[in-house]
């Protein structure tokens, strides 16, 4: 099928799934610590002697992340009560369009990925609904939906769908004819076929899909806000930047680095124990 | 792929984009009148008037696409001549992915305030900007492809007599191409999201973006209908360039 996705980060599942194996592994990725301390006391050295604009140092960062952030109360994990709505607002819109697109894309994927002569006729419309940078989509949302939740929602689903649904369609496509003759023959109804058959078959290339789509739902939830002028980090970054306030807008970028980043080990975690029967670097 | 099957597969994509367009009829009759979906004359008529009466269009349209291009070619330099090493030295992979993993989540969208701050509004902010977008998925791929490389190659490449620069340049980096062009395969689309972006938000009006702001600033939804599917067409132009440049480059790759 005509762009599906080769996600060069399925090698970086392979590569983590063998990082996170093993108490060594942890030791060897160590050595980039010195590098990372160096790194950083070189900067704050650097910019406390010739100060630039638009790079604080790190510990003026540290500092601002921790009154705009980490003020709060031990039961909301330490998050201030602003930060922990804007963070709210802008990952619980990600998530839920990007649970909406996965759904969406699995299962129309799937159809297609199982019919070739249906793909035929759907890959020239869906690349050119493809090609449409869900960017373009916001300034339509907002003039549809307004600024609140929904129509950041509707911008994630409308930008994760294609990833998920074309390396759906890749996917159910490459699944061994041999697996589904069986299903036939043991007369699986197509929805348990779908169920039993094709999803746990198609399911590492399914999650290089998701793992792309994820990354890309934060992007466009914050650059949703962004564009809104309001609403969670996106809205916050708009704020400091209109402010010059520079330190807070390298806390809030550090902010949704870490979350990015754990969001990401949690998918990699899911993904890990899902396909733990597949032989490893199979995916690539 | 022979020419009657091939012939079969152009008629039953055509067939699909006259669904395509018979939906996009139906909804604009059908859909909610909120949403002012325009019918597909009325499309046509407002991305004709888009492209023919607004003298700025144009200007704005080849803005993006440099932005777009010197940003992924700047993208292309960095990911290769970073990643092909990094990919061959195991002591360099192990010191320095620690300090990739924490930069990598790092959203290039989230970037662009700061950028904007550094270098204004002008265009070097947009190649900035959407470079770092673009950079990844290159430098990943560079770095994997060279990882990758077949062991008896280089081993080959050894016997041979080759150096280290002679070795990375012909045998190193043919061997990685394929895994190059993939990459950026990966990069041209999110290099317009971000380089599209980046103009709507730099306010200064520049390129898609800018007309973005105007037709947002308007609120005339036919007008923001029809940019969508100018930016769409602009997408589809990229995709095919980079397909073309991949093809052109490294004709022997499979992944398509």
């Amino acid at each position: 099928m005509v762009g599906a996705v080769t996600d060069p980060m399925t090698t970086q599942a392979v590569r983590w799934r063998k990082w996170m194996s093993g108490p060594r592994a942890w030791l060897r990725s160590l050595a980039g610590v010195p590098v990372v301390v160096v790194g950083l006391l070189i900067w704050q050295w650097q910019t406390t002697r010739h100060p630039v604009f638009f790079l604080p140092p790190p510990l003026v960062i540290a500092r601002r992340l921790k009154t705009d952030w980490l003020s709060g109360p031990a039961h909301s994990l330490f998050l201030s009560h602003e930060g922990l709505t804007a963070i709210v607002q802008t990952f619980q819109t990600a998530l839920i369009g990007w649970a909406i697109a996965a759904a969406l894309g699995i299962i129309v994927g799937s159809v297609l990925g199982v019919r070739p002569s249906l793909a035929a006729f759907a890959a020239p419309p869906l690349l050119l609904l493809r090609s449409v940078p869900p960017i373009a989509v916001i300034p339509i949302a907002i003039v549809i939906l307004g600024l609140g939740d929904s129509m950041r929602t509707a911008v994630v689903v409308a930008g994760c769908l294609w990833p998920i649904l074309l390396n759906a369609v890749a996917a159910v496509s490459g699944v061994d004819q041999v697996l589904r003759d069986v299903a036939a023959l043991n007369h699986l109804n197509p929805i348990q076929t779908f169920v039993r058959v094709l999803v746990p078959a198609a399911s590492p290339k399914l999650f290089a899909g998701l793992r792309v789509a994820l990354a890309l739902a934060i992007v466009l939830s914050v650059g949703a806000g962004m564009f809104a002028g309001s609403g969670g980090l996106g809205g916050r970054l708009l704020t400091f930047q209109n402010n010059f306030d520079v330190p807070g807008l390298w806390a809030t970028i550090t902010v949704l680095a870490v979350l990015g980043a754990i969001v990401n080990w949690l998918l990699l975690l899911v993904e890990r124990s899902a396909l733990r029967w597949n032989i490893q670097g199979e995916t690539l | 792929m022979n020419l009657n099957q091939g012939l079969r597969t152009l008629l039953r994509g055509l067939g699909g984009v006259a669904v395509l367009c018979l939906l996009i009829q139906l909804l604009a009759v059908i859909g909610p009148a909120r949403w002012e979906i325009p019918n597909l004359r009325q499309l046509a008529d407002e991305v004709y008037h888009f492209v023919m009466s607004d003298p700025h269009f144009v200007g704005a349209l080849l803005h993006t696409m440099k932005t777009v291009v010197l940003s992924l070619l700047v993208a292309l330099v960095a990911g290769v001549v970073i990643g092909i090493p990094l990919g061959l030295s195991s002591v360099l992979y192990r010191t320095l992915t620690l300090p990739v993993e924490l930069l990598r989540p790092v959203p290039a969208i989230a970037l662009i305030p700061v950028m904007i701050l550094a270098l204004g509004q002008g265009q070097s902010m947009e190649v900035a900007v959407t470079a770092l977008a673009a950079w990844w998925p290159i430098l990943f791929n560079a770095l994997y492809g060279a990882r990758g490389v077949e062991p008896l190659t280089l081993q080959t490449a050894r016997v041979f007599g080759l150096g280290r620069r002679q070795t990375t340049l012909r045998v190193v980096l043919p061997a990685t191409l394929p895994m190059i062009v993939t990459g950026l395969r990966v990069a041209a689309p999110l290099a317009l999201i971000v380089a599209v972006g980046a103009e709507y938000l730099a306010t200064a009006g520049q390129g898609l973006g800018g007309v973005l702001i105007q037709a947002t600033a308007s609120g005339n939804l036919q007008v923001l209908w029809a940019a969508a599917v100018v930016t769409g067409l602009l997408g589809l132009v990229i995709g095919a360039l980079v397909w073309v440049v991949g093809r052109v480059v490294c004709p022997w790759s499979t992944e398509w």
